[in-house]
């Protein structure tokens, strides 16, 4: 069965990048939706099913942790596993996106198989 | 934190960053801050934490090229126009300075800004990264050379 993901990040290169990278790692994706920033994120996943979401923190109209927290607000969507992905690799900011219930956290800058561990984890994926 | 335990910093992460995100290892590292020859690109932002601080680089722009199509998996340099170049150098410079500060200030918050980037001539001014005691680390490429400057507002 292929994964449906959700890249969340307000550069358009990084997630080419993410998608790109995650494509190559051999994880069985099918559906990528990408999104700006929290806001685009949460008007997407009204329509569309997703499986994983890949988010930045540091981004314009709604940040990362303002889209967690709406994630985690709504009945439809909280079941949905987040898994960020920032420049911020502060032990306060991974504990803080933690706490409002973001499921795994990789520290940009990362290894492709960094990624793929990560996400199989958030997925229940075995080896 | 003495100085160069922030250059070392700035050299580890800095080095990694190329190395898993951009799949390019330098030929060469030292600490020389001369401006790279020829066209550049100059990348840079700023961050708010303790302390506050500017990071910037400036790249050859055959280097930039390079790093850009390695990041976006283009085959064809004739692909990539100088915005995207420009973009690209913007997250290498957002990443790169991420990396530094989460190493060293591991304990607190930082937030960084819109990383700028800009294209200077061979024989335009350009930005002057290395004002007010900056910690330096400068790869060396076949194609040229990126200098990495990290500044802090007090001393660290």
């Amino acid at each position: 069965m292929s994964f449906r993901l959700m890249v969340v990040d307000d550069s358009p290169a990084m997630r080419d990048f993410i998608v790109r990278v995650i494509r190559l790692s051999g994880l069985d994706v099918g559906l990528c939706m990408q999104a700006a920033n929290g806001q685009e994120a949460l008007d997407l996943l009204r329509a569309n099913w997703i499986d994983i979401i890949l988010t930045d923190i540091n981004m314009p109209v709604m940040n990362g942790e303002e889209f967690v927290c709406c994630m985690k607000a709504d009945e439809t969507l909280q079941s949905i596993p987040v898994l960020v992905v920032s420049t911020d690799g502060s032990d306060h900011r991974i504990q803080r996106m933690m706490s409002l219930g973001a499921k795994g956290y990789v520290k940009k800058p990362f290894a492709p198989e960094q990624l793929r561990k990560s996400m199989e984890e958030l997925l229940g994926v075995t080896q | 934190m003495i100085e160069s335990a922030a250059r070392q910093r700035l050299l580890e992460s800095a080095e990694n960053t190329l190395e898993t995100m951009f799949f390019t290892m330098p030929d060469m590292v030292s600490m020389d801050p001369q401006r790279p020859a020829g066209e550049l690109v100059a990348a840079s932002l700023t961050f708010q934490g303790m302390p506050p601080g500017r990071f910037g680089f400036l790249v050859s722009d055959l280097v930039a090229r390079t790093l850009a199509m390695n990041f976006m998996g283009c085959e064809d340099a004739a692909q990539l126009n100088s915005a995207q170049v420009a973009g690209v150098m913007g997250e290498l410079a957002n990443i790169m300075c991420g990396a530094v500060l989460s190493e060293m200030e591991s304990d607190v918050n930082f937030d960084l800004s819109a990383p700028a980037s800009v294209r200077v001539g061979a024989d335009e001014l350009g930005p002057d990264f290395s004002l007010g005691s900056a910690s330096v680390c400068r790869f060396e490429f076949s194609e040229g050379a990126l200098v990495c400057f990290l500044a802090f507002e007090e001393p660290v």
